[in-house]
């Protein structure tokens, strides 16, 4: 007896094509993604400004440690994939510090809280890559 | 720097910082781990450390004449300037450039932390100095190679002997090891492949520490690990996540900085860190210090300091966000973290060291970057670069910590019990001691009025201190309020609990248990701001009538009070200074009469033992029944926790046993508490869920953990919620066979908790406000039974629901009695007893209850006996009440007693103003109106007489809101109230009883509230506030009434259990040291308790000898004609070798028991002295030759370690080989 495989083929082919259709779209979306990161992390980081100007306004809104955890990952993120350098991280963190005196200044202390807080974890995420910076460039200088 | 901190004559001293008074007072007692002048009674004092070097460098100049402001000076100079000369030492290790020493030791000096806790920190100075010093040894070690190896380790731990005394404070002396370790860590994560010899390194690190310490180790540990949970139970403070990054990151963040006490803030220059221009100046500094990790030529220790720095950080900072969550995990979990319950103070030096370092070299690369412009900047990039920015950077260093620098970190104001630290000690003091040394310098004192933490002296300039000055200024051992970490605390509280009780019998009959002679009454002691003290007019009534008057000592006339500091707003209270001192004597001295004294040394002619041993003791001191020489003993330390179980060694005369008090008030208050914050569970996971068998097993598991029964009653109500909760949650869905099976849950659960409480409302007095607590929550399940009554559809249902109401009334029951002071009788042993009862407090007239024809009811049958026997001291006693070993209640009705509101019923309300009442009223003819309209507020007052301390009271009233807002009400303090309102409308002093907004109900609505009167002042206040918006707000007020809940004391006695009665041998008793003392025993003719009036601990031992001779000994006192007699002789340190204890025969600790709830006795039998009627009793703390032992150790040690130093540094010489 003779088989007609063909239907099977072409379902298998219409198959495989869907699934290489798939896979292709998902691999353009995460290069669209992060090619566009800059955009979507400014994008981001407004939202978190909204909230945290929501959050002054609004006191006991309870977003602080989201918000803080949020912009902590997106900023990790933000240096995995642009492969910023731990000094950049270090003046984010500087930056943050020199502005919590004027949230103190003007009374905004749940603002500078936040700032503060998010300094410091800027802060000993910058640390960390400057320590595995100069760990990696011992190594490459061993090598 | 310091000296200009000191003020001509002035001492500096307070607070915790006391001792700076002269700190070499504590230098003979610390050579004994036994103190018998510090702890309340003696006890094991943690502080012997603080010999080296506080004590030793403050009697060794003084020995030399020197001053104790000079010594003091000196002192203040070397804390000071020594952390910035080792910092300087270390940047020398590690940085090549001078500027930058320069800046870290001087940033080291000055910062905001050394602000904060204060430049006299003796327990974190000495750790600042040392901490670069050890941690320099410590790289060079570990980066050494050879021979030279050995040295570091040794060298290191010489370091640590800067700082032996800061380990009375462990957690403070903890960052040091931590530092190090950090670092080797960090070497290992850096590819150093050294990791076996760096452990080496460390271990012998440790070995040399360990033995060098030794001395001070040996007792320090041990007694730390026996008393932790005591410590933990007491140190109940903890500023866990007080504070904000943005303070951490500036050095601040203590949980006082922006805290206020009375009038004033605890810095009161802290607002200016808050404003322009030090909130810049001050963030300008970490800016300053991370900015090092933006220059590429950073050393491989910047990295290292960075990453301590942010560990600091996350320490110090505690639960306070980011990451709070993981210290709390910390704290909660790793055990003896608890120390660290203020962590800023213990961690923030991590920072410090990590601020300086980094701070140095920032400063370093940023002139080396400045002095690199090239062209035309090249000069001045050269001159900023070298001094001009270095200077800038220790400017603004200095600017930022001007406390430190113009004095002000020296507090100097007058705060109502917080008063300057610039002090200077009164002659009259110094009077008395002299007087003592030649009179009495041994014997034990009490001190009165009542002191304690915090509390301040009326001197010229006035000081504050955390524990009494006496015990620095005096050479006798002085008993005063402390925290009860000892039993002797305790027993001391409760004879403060009979001055504030003005039971001046019982108080004497406590102290003389306390081996007390004699009476100090400070009256430069300010009683104002001291919570229960006595007014020194009260204490001298007080102490006259029971006490002979022996001496006083200084003299407050109007030129004294005029220079004493009275900075107090109230009128009245300002005034009552100069009312009550004037013409009075700055301290006197009392003694006890000889009838009422009781010697270190006496032999028990009356044992008595009971159950709530406190209390009992307590009581038993007001009954004429016993002799002075009674030995009360504890049923409650034996196996049986409420027989008396040693009838064995001693047969007691009489048993005394405390009922438990059922606290119904608290129940009935907690029952408000819980109404107020009540919450049912949430069921995250529904009973249809595939992962609901998760919740079942983790629930098992938590209720198979609970041992308690009323913790795990308590899981069991919470659970039985938690199924009612998802009943709820499945009728929507309609799932009748889950629902079913869920109330089948809830019912097995419910018979449980209602079967335990049954059980535990009968044997324990602890349990009931968890039986207030089921109370609450039943009414809560019946209201949601009632809800889906009807709508559950399975089989028996409505019969099951009806069998939980019925559970419900069941507990509710168990409440019923709250109209009743009831009480718990928990196996007491077999017999018929006397009941005894009386007021707590001493009332009289109205207020007393009549006693005397009282009925009770004993396991809810009345007793219908004969009336109660009127005994001494407000005491009824009604024999004949027989009691088997089982479990009892008694109960007494709640009296009726007057309405202390003159009108509450408002009846006799003017009618002339026919606004302030109204017809509709729930109680007589009229109410009480109240008015107000378009944004006023309206506030009735209404006075209250006659209000006791420490009673008990109950408020109820009727109150309706017509329209507008509801009514506050609140309860005040009269003078709290009267300053209140002087100050128009701002809170002052916002000492109220309660405060609480009423619901807004426009019927007839009761009130009511329980609270206790905590003010010495009878006179108190209830004020209505009631406020309105747009529009009127009326209110009615009616029936008023705050009556007294009567409070009873209850001892039941079982008498003449045993008539044993031994001969009483004579006593000779001399102190050899405070660890050692013999005492004669002539004339033994059978067993017999010997009582020995120091603190009880096992430590002490006592061992038989034949007698000795009686050389170098003389008479000084004799008791109780002669029977016994105190010897006094020459102190000698150690009169034998300190290893014979190994081999010595003590008696068995099985017959060494704790007398008096805090005393040691020994059940001496005959056999002891194999039959000899007289011999001698040697009672040795044995610890003290563990003590000595150790000094010869770490003495051999020292040497040793001085010896290998030596041996190697003329090797070195010899070989003509480089430094160290």
């Amino acid at each position: 007896m003779k088989i007609n495989f063909e239907p099977i083929l072409k379902i298998a082919a219409v198959k495989e094509a869907t699934r290489l259709q798939w896979t292709t779209r998902r691999a353009s979306l995460k290069d669209k993604i992060v090619s566009n990161f800059l955009k979507i992390q400014v994008f981001t980081i407004i939202i978190v400004a909204g909230l945290l100007t929501k959050e002054v306004l609004n006191s006991g809104f309870g977003f602080e440690i989201s918000i803080n955890t949020l912009f902590t990952f997106l900023w990790l993120a933000a240096v995995y994939l642009f492969k910023m350098p731990g000094r950049v991280s270090v003046i984010m963190s500087l930056l943050f510090i020199s502005i919590i005196p004027f949230f103190m200044l003007f009374g905004a202390q749940k603002s500078a809280d936040q700032d503060s807080i998010l300094a410091y974890l800027v802060l000993v995420l910058g640390i960390l890559q400057i320590w595995r910076e100069t760990l990696l460039a011992k190594e490459n200088k061993e090598d | 720097m310091p000296l200009l901190w000191f003020k001509k004559d002035l001492l500096i001293a307070g607070g915790d910082g006391y001792s700076l008074l002269n700190p070499a007072a504590f230098a003979d007692s610390f050579r004994y781990v036994w103190n018998d002048k510090l702890p309340n009674a003696g006890g094991v004092v943690l502080s012997v450390p603080k010999l080296i070097p506080m004590i030793y460098f403050w009697s060794i100049l003084e020995s030399f004449n020197v001053s104790l402001r000079t010594i003091e000076m000196i002192w203040a100079v070397a804390l000071f300037l020594l952390p910035g000369l080792t910092m300087y030492y270390f940047m020398s290790q590690v940085s090549g450039k001078g500027w930058a020493r320069v800046v870290a030791s001087v940033f080291y000096m000055f910062n905001l932390f050394v602000l904060v806790a204060g430049p006299f920190q003796d327990n974190i100075k000495p750790v600042f100095i040392a901490l670069p010093l050890m941690f320099s040894l410590w790289i060079r070690g570990l980066d050494s190679r050879g021979q030279i190896r050995f040295i570091y380790p040794i060298l290191i731990s010489l370091c640590s002997i800067i700082y032996t005394g800061s380990n009375v404070n462990p957690p403070t002396v903890a960052i040091i090891p931590l530092v190090f370790l950090l670092y080797l860590v960090f070497r290992w994560v850096n590819g150093r492949k050294f990791l076996v010899s760096d452990l080496k390194f460390g271990l012998a690190t440790g070995i040399w520490y360990f033995w060098l310490n030794f001395w001070w180790e040996v007792n320090f540990i041990a007694n730390i690990l026996g008393s932790s949970n005591d410590i933990k139970k007491v140190a109940t403070f903890s500023a866990l996540g007080t504070g904000s990054v943005n303070d951490f990151l500036r050095l601040l963040g203590s949980w006082g900085w922006r805290v206020s006490h009375y009038l004033m803030p605890y810095f009161p220059y802290a607002r200016f860190y808050d404003d322009f221009p030090l909130i810049f100046l001050s963030f300008l500094i970490p800016l300053l210090v991370f900015s090092v990790l933006l220059y590429k030529s950073r050393t491989r220790l910047v990295s290292f300091f960075a990453l301590l720095a942010i560990t600091g950080l996350f320490l110090s900072k505690g639960g306070a966000e980011p990451l709070g969550i993981l210290y709390k995990w910390i704290w909660e979990t790793i055990p003896g973290f608890w120390v660290f319950r203020e962590p800023f103070s213990k961690f923030t030096p991590i920072t410090v060291f990590a601020y300086s370092t980094l701070m140095g070299f920032s400063v370093e690369l940023m002139a080396n970057s400045v002095s690199r412009w090239r062209g035309k900047f090249h000069q001045v990039g050269k001159f900023l670069g070298a001094p001009v920015l270095p200077v800038c950077v220790i400017a603004l260093i200095l600017v930022v910590s001007y406390p430190i620098l113009n004095g002000e970190v020296i507090w100097n104001y007058w705060n109502g019990s917080m008063r300057t630290y610039h002090v200077k000690v009164p002659d009259y003091w110094q009077e008395l001691k002299d007087w003592l040394r030649g009179f009495d310098s041994r014997s034990r004192m009490f001190l009165t009025p009542i002191g304690g933490y915090g509390v301040s002296y009326n001197w010229v300039n006035g000081i504050s201190s955390a524990d009494a000055p006496a015990t620095v200024l005096i050479e006798n051992p002085v008993l005063r309020s402390s925290p009860p970490m000892s039993l002797a605390d305790g027993l001391v509280g409760k004879a403060y609990d009979m001055v504030s009780a003005n039971r001046a019998d019982e108080f004497v009959r406590l102290i003389s248990l306390l081996n007390t002679t004699y009476v100090l009454q400070q009256n430069d002691l300010d009683w104002r701001y001291s919570t229960d003290a006595l007014t020194p007019k009260e204490s001298e009534k007080f102490l006259r009538s029971r006490f002979d008057f022996v001496k006083s000592f200084g003299l407050f006339d109007q030129n004294f009070i005029a220079k004493i500091p009275n900075g107090e707003k109230k009128n009245s209270l300002r005034d009552s200074l100069a009312v009550e001192l004037i013409g009075r004597p700055a301290l006197e001295v009392y003694k006890m009469k000889d009838e009422d004294f009781l010697p270190k040394f006496y032999v028990a002619d009356r044992i008595v033992y009971s159950n709530e041993y406190l209390d009992s003791l307590a009581a038993a001191a007001s009954f004429n029944d016993y002799s002075l020489r009674t030995g009360f003993y504890s049923s409650a330390d034996t196996e049986s926790p409420k027989l008396p179980g040693r009838e064995v060694f001693e047969k007691p005369n009489e048993i005394l046993f405390q009922p438990e008090r059922v606290d119904l008030t608290g129940a009935k208050t907690l029952i408000q508490e819980e109404e107020d914050n009540f919450a049912m569970p949430q069921a995250s996971v529904s009973r249809d869920s595939p992962f609901y068998f998760l919740v079942k097993w983790k629930e098992k598991n938590l209720l198979n953990k609970e041992t308690d029964l009323v913790t795990k009653t308590d899981l069991e109500l919470w659970l039985s919620s938690k199924r009612l909760v998802e009943i709820e949650g499945l009728l929507e869905g309609e799932k009748s066979a889950l629902i079913h099976e869920t109330f089948r849950d809830y019912r097995e659960l419910l018979g449980e908790i209602v079967s335990n409480l049954e059980t535990l409302a009968r044997e324990r007095s602890d349990a009931y406000p968890l039986v207030a607590k089921a109370n609450v929550f039943f009414m809560k399940h019946k209201s949601i039974l009632e809800d889906i009554h009807g709508k559950v559809t399975f089989e028996d249902s409505d019969s099951m629901i009806m069998e939980s109401y019925s559970r419900y009334r069941a507990v509710s029951f168990l409440l019923s009695q709250a109209s009743l002071r009831y009480y718990l009788v928990n196996k007491p042993k077999e017999g018929i007893y006397s009941i005894l009862f009386r007021e707590k407090q001493n009332l009289q007239g109205n207020d007393s209850e009549n006693l005397g024809d009282l009925s009770f009811s004993l396991d809810k049958t009345k007793i219908s006996t004969v009336s109660g026997i009127a005994r001494e001291r407000g005491w009824y006693e009604y024999p004949g009440i027989y009691l088997n070993s089982g479990h009892h209640e008694i109960s007494f009705p709640e009296v009726k007693s007057r309405n202390l509101v003159e009108d509450g019923s408002f009846e006799n309300i003017s009618t002339s103003s026919p606004t302030d009442y109204s017809f509709d009223a729930i109680d007589g003819q009229k109410s009480l109106r109240i008015f107000t309209e378009n944004y006023k507020n309206k506030e009735i007052s209404i006075p209250i007489s006659n209000l006791v301390r420490g009673l008990t009271y109950r408020i109820t009233f009727s109150y309706k809101t017509l329209t507008g807002n509801p009514l506050r009400v609140s309860m005040w303090q009269k003078d709290s109230y009267d300053s209140r309102l002087v100050s128009g409308g701002e809170l002052v002093s916002p000492l109220y009883s309660f405060s609480k907004e009423l619901e807004r109900d426009t019927t007839w609505h009761a009130y009511g509230r329980i609270f206790s009167w905590d003010s010495s002042k009878p006179e108190g206040v209830i004020s209505f506030l009631l406020s309105a918006t747009e529009g009127k707000s009326v209110s009615l007020i009616d029936d008023i009434r705050v009556e007294k809940m009567s409070d009873l004391s209850l001892v039941l006695k079982l008498n003449n259990v045993s008539k044993a009665q031994t001969p009483v041998p004579s006593l000779e008793f001399m102190k050899v040291n405070p660890t050692k003392y013999r005492v004669r025993v002539l004339g033994a003719g059978g067993p017999f308790t010997l009582i020995f009036s120091e603190s009880f601990n096992s430590g002490w031992k006592a061992h038989i000898e034949p007698l000795e001779n009686e050389e170098g000994q003389t008479t000084s006192k004799s008791y109780f004609s002669g029977k016994v007699v105190e010897k006094q002789g020459p102190e000698s340190y150690l009169d034998q070798n300190p290893l014979t204890f190994l081999s010595q025969r003590y008696l068995p600790e099985e017959r060494h028991h704790l007398v008096n709830t805090y005393a040691n006795s020994w059940y001496i039998l005959p056999s002891d002295s194999r039959g000899q009627k007289d011999y001698e009793i040697v009672i040795e703390f044995v610890p003290q030759y563990y003590f000595i032992v150790a000094i010869v150790v770490s003495v051999i040690v020292l040497l040793l370690a001085l010896g290998l130093i030596l041996i190697y540094v003329f090797e070195i010489a010899s070989r003509g080989k480089a430094k160290l």
